[in-house]
């Protein structure tokens, strides 16, 4: 090998890039290769590459160093010029990385505390996303804002949400000032056929402003035209995004198309997009609205109207105009309208009011459920700061000054909040997933999700979390003496005052599950109670179906009154016989409205009573039913007798009452024999039965009039079977046996009387849940909390202990010095917690059935409950408190 | 491993005062006048110390100083030896003088009188 004539190249390369740029590294490339040369020239050619490279190493080595010194002090100038006031982010950076580290050493404490305040804002924000998807975003209209809703009332019977008639609508129209334009609606239920299988689809007609009333546009096509609100013509539909998707492929073809509507045939002009649904509606399809001879009359309040304000109206001035074009029609017409008025009310209200009590209760419970969180961190990070007191002392001793120390504390907090926030936000997008799939049918439910404004409100969250909770502790945290803590195993000086805040804290905690507790207890009676409602039948093993006779084989009957339909008589007859011929079938019967049901009220009059002056004539449950339909139902017979298959057309009129009815038109008398007339014709009551809660569990029971059936037939029936074994097995035969009967049949809403009333009970369970979970999480923050402070105070007390035992003190007294301490703070925020639900306890009285908002019942099991708690939580800490080896005590010291 | 020295050794503490091996490399320039480059003031440093001294440090020491402006260079071209590179030879500024020349009297002050518990300076 040729002896090198030139320095090495890898050592010339590692000099050009440790040395700083410029003359020097040239000079010092030149020396080393210089004396390189020489030693080269004097034969050494090895030894002066060797030579060369540790030269070079040296030289790289010594700059480097340099190097690193030289960014190390200017750091540090740095930091020193940021103490006296740098920029506010820089500083932030700098606590943030600190308090990283500082969590970082104490992995358990930052889990604990991420998970607390996880669940606290995490609970908030998904509850924050439902309120704000179903309460707080407008509806999906152009100024949903300028919209309401016209109600009648009845100032005579108490009721406050009836429809309009439509020459009461005709007149709204002609004689308003407030609203640009009006229009009504009226629903009902249809039979679509021309699909694979006839469908029960729930339709509404509607004016033909009524889409552009909402500022809705068609996806596809177009909406109603004027002209075609007549009864006579072409019949036109309008289909929702949803059916067309659903049956036509969205397909924009199937415009034009011809569709049956009860066997009558449609033209499909168009498709409006979801959005057009109003909450808690759901039609599927629309019709034109047209006014045809039953339509006179102004007493068959069949309509909803809404309206658009003009710009200059507002919701109150509405009113008023309201009230006098009522009281206008009220003198017109005193038969129809007397005490009728209006009630304008937002549209927004309308839709989601009914919501809103149960929401707003949630939305405050969890509220709480966060400042109990965040207690229980302030107790945990006060805890801590019992263990940092050496850290503080000298970090103030060494010059931190307080406002530097409560800044780096507090900045901590933010870290932690933050942490859980993001934990938080992660938890609430996979609740209101859960409450999403789990919750009640609410209107708009299904479209919460947790997007920016949730997450703006889990930020929003977070930091005030961050101040809640972290500022007590940082105060104290900053005024620490640095002598008391450097003291060697000497008693900390903020023990004392340290104790007092965790014992507030615990204490807040209690008194708010107080609150918690009771409200899911008084939740929990409430369910309890409605659960052991009798609905006046018995449930079990029925199973309810609707059925409309609709269609070319069911023509209903022109004249009037309808006393016979044999088409209805022939399905009736052929349907029950078909099914009683099933073992699995006790008994079949049917009804216009079937038990769960609230159906519609018509006016009735008692003869032989005195006339009643005009607008106090009362109304009454309308239900026609089968002979069989007490029987398959258990409802007893009280007095009279049971209807039968002699009750037919052409027979006597006859009605069967329930007791209702009797308290409340014939009280103390027997009403067999009496007659009533229900649509002018004179009826003879013939029975008494006791009442069915038709209008739900929570109503109390309502007057009622049952007819047979064959003496008023109806297109609209249910179908009640009450089956030997699970009634789901029998649906089959039904579903086979109606298509047996008549294939264009639809056979809709099919389910057991018990799931109708679950159903019934549906959002009460939904609130139920959440508050009881809530409550469930708060108890074991409230225990925590009080095990806590009781065990900080065993620990701080420790030598005390040691030195009573050794006394002599008996474990039993030790055990009960520390347990009464426990439960003397729990006491006082047993009492506290319980005064404020009783204040609170009006926010809940809507929600509540068969219990008083101070139900004493649910308040004393509440504190029994709370005080066990902290009796447990107290009993741990004292039995260790007993069991201090006074020597190991005393030695401590 | 190259020989490192602590910093309390290397550096000038106070600003404006000067650290041993920094008196030690200002003299060297000194001693060996107009002809002082890096080699050359390296050479000095080691006749005097009579110990191992990296050309690391003693160069990095240098530059240091020239940042303190305690020295000044002077580029000088010299023929083709050095592959074309400059030599740097290096002159004491007035006032690396003056640093020198305060850091031996407060030598001098605290020696003075100490005659006795020392002993007379070996060599």
């Amino acid at each position: 090998m040729k002896a090198p004539t030139r320095p090495p190249a890898l050592a010339e390369r590692l000099l050009a890039r440790c040395l700083p740029d410029g003359p020097t590294a040239e000079a010092a490339l030149g020396d080393l290769q210089e004396e390189f040369d020489a030693r080269a020239a004097g034969g050494a050619r090895w030894g002066a590459s060797l030579w060369y490279a540790r030269e070079a190493w040296s030289l790289a080595w010594a700059y480097g160093r340099e190097r690193r010194r030289q960014t190390a002090a200017r750091r540090e100038a740095r930091a020193r010029e940021g103490r006296r006031g740098d920029p506010i982010m820089r500083i932030l950076f700098e606590d943030l990385r600190f308090a990283a580290r500082a969590l970082a050493r104490r992995p358990i404490f930052a889990a604990v505390v991420v998970a607390t305040l996880a669940l606290g804002i995490g609970g908030n924000v998904a509850l924050f996303s439902v309120v704000d998807g179903v309460l707080l975003r407008p509806l999906p209209y152009a100024d949903p804002e300028r919209l309401v809703i016209l109600w009648e009332n009845d100032r005579l019977r108490g009721t406050d949400k009836e429809g309009a008639s439509a020459p009461d609508f005709l007149d709204f129209v002609d004689m308003n000032r407030s609203f640009g334009s009006l229009a009504a609606r009226a629903r009902l239920d249809r039979t679509l056929g021309t699909l694979a299988e006839p469908v029960r689809v729930s339709s509404a007609r509607v004016s033909a402003n009524y889409f552009s009333l909402l500022g809705v546009r068609p996806l596809v096509g177009r909406t109603f035209l004027p002209e075609e609100e007549r009864l006579a013509g072409d019949r036109v539909v309008v289909l929702t995004e949803g059916l067309w998707r659903e049956h036509f492929g969205a397909d924009p073809r199937a415009i034009g198309e011809r569709v049956l509507l009860d066997g009558e045939p449609c033209t499909l002009v168009g498709v409006v997009p979801a959005e057009v649904l109003m909450p808690g509606l759901g039609e599927e399809l629309f019709e034109p609205l047209a006014f045809g001879p039953v339509d006179q009359f102004r007493g068959r309040h069949n309509l909803r109207v809404f309206a658009r304000l003009k710009p200059e109206a507002t919701v109150a001035s509405a009113q008023a105009d309201m009230t006098s074009v009522m009281k206008r029609l009220e003198e017109m017409y005193p038969d129809e309208n007397l005490g009728r008025g209006a009630w304008v009310r937002s549209l927004q209200d309308e839709v989601l009011g009914d919501s809103r009590p149960a929401l707003l209760l949630l939305f405050g419970a969890v509220g709480l459920l966060l400042l109990m969180a965040c207690a229980s961190v302030a107790n945990l990070v006060l805890t801590r700061g019992v263990g940092r007191e050496r850290e503080l002392a000298i970090r103030t001793s060494l010059g931190a000054s307080p406002l530097r120390l409560f800044r780096q504390l507090l900045t901590e907090s933010l870290l932690l909040a933050g942490f859980g926030g993001a934990a938080g936000a992660l938890l609430a997008v996979w609740l209101v997933g859960l409450v999403r799939v789990l919750g009640p049918d609410l209107p708009r439910l299904k479209d919460a999700s947790v997007d920016g404004r949730a997450l703006g409100f889990a930020l929003a969250a977070s930091f005030l979390s961050a101040l809640v909770f972290g500022v007590l502790p940082a105060l104290r945290g900053a005024r620490r003496r640095p002598q008391a803590g450097l003291q060697e195993g000497g008693r900390n000086s903020g023990t004392a005052t340290s104790l007092r805040a965790r014992r507030s804290l615990a204490a807040f905690e209690l008194a708010a599950t107080v609150v918690l507790v009771v409200g899911a207890g008084l939740l929990v009676r409430s369910f309890w109670k409605l659960q052991r409602v009798d609905p006046g039948y018995d449930p079990r093993g029925l199973l309810l179906a609707k059925v409309t006779l609709a269609g070319p084989g069911f023509a209903f009957p022109k004249e009037w009154p309808v006393n016979d339909w044999p088409a209805e008589s022939a399905f009736t007859e052929g349907l029950a016989s078909r099914l009683e011929a099933n073992p699995a079938v006790r008994s079949v019967a049917f009804a216009h409205q079937g038990p769960t049901d609230p159906g519609w009220t018509t006016r009735v009059t008692v003869e032989g009573r005195p006339e009643p002056a005009p607008g106090e004539q009362d109304e009454a449950s309308f239900r026609p039913v089968s002979a069989s339909y007490f029987r398959t139902l258990g409802i007893p017979l009280e007095r009279g007798r049971d209807f039968g298959h002699f009750d037919g057309p052409g027979r006597p009129l006859v009605a069967i009452v329930n007791a209702a009815f009797v308290a409340r038109h014939l009280p103390g008398e027997d009403p067999v024999g009496h007659r009533i007339s229900v649509f002018g014709l004179p009826r003879e009551i013939v029975g008494v039965v006791r009442s069915e809660r038709f209008q739900g569990l929570e109503a109390g029971p309502a007057p009622a009039m049952y007819l047979p059936l064959a003496q008023n037939p109806q297109p609209a029936l249910t179908v009640v079977l009450r089956a030997t074994a699970d009634p789901l097995d029998i649906a089959p035969a039904l579903r086979e046996a109606v298509r047996g009967l008549d294939p264009t049949l639809a056979l809709f809403e099919l389910g057991t009387a018990e799931q109708a009333l679950a159903r019934s009970l549906e959002e009460r369970r939904f609130t139920l849940l959440l508050l009881g979970a809530f409550a469930a999480v708060a108890l074991a923050l409230a225990a925590v909390g009080i095990y806590g402070v009781v065990s900080f105070a065993v620990s701080e007390r420790t030598r005390e202990m040691g030195v009573r035992i050794a006394l002599g003190a008996e474990p039993r007294h030790v055990f009960r010095m520390v347990v009464r301490q426990g439960l003397g703070l729990s006491l006082a925020a047993i009492v506290a917690g319980t005064v404020l639900a009783l204040a609170l306890g009006r926010v809940m009285e809507r929600l509540l059935f068969g219990v008083e908002a101070r139900d004493p019942v649910t308040f004393a099991a509440v504190a029994v409950l709370l005080l066990a708690t902290a009796f447990i939580a107290s009993a741990v800490p004292a039995l260790r408190a007993t069991r201090v080896d006074p020597t190991t005590a005393l030695r401590a010291e | 491993m190259p020989p490192c020295l602590p910093d309390a050794y290397n550096v000038g503490i106070v600003a404006g005062t000067l650290g041993e091996f920094e008196q030690l490399v200002l003299l060297a320039v000194l001693r060996a006048g107009e002809g002082a480059y890096g080699t050359r003031v390296l050479q000095e440093v080691r006749a005097a110390g009579g110990r191992r001294v990296s050309r690391g440090a003693v160069y990095v020491t240098l530059t240091r100083l020239e940042d303190k402006r305690l020295l000044r260079a002077r580029v000088a071209e010299t023929g083709p030896g050095r592959g074309g590179r400059p030599r740097r030879y290096l002159r004491v500024t007035g006032e690396g003088l003056r640093a020198l020349r305060s850091s031996r009297a407060t030598l001098l002050r605290l020696w003075t009188g100490l005659e006795g518990v020392l002993g007379e300076a070996e060599g």
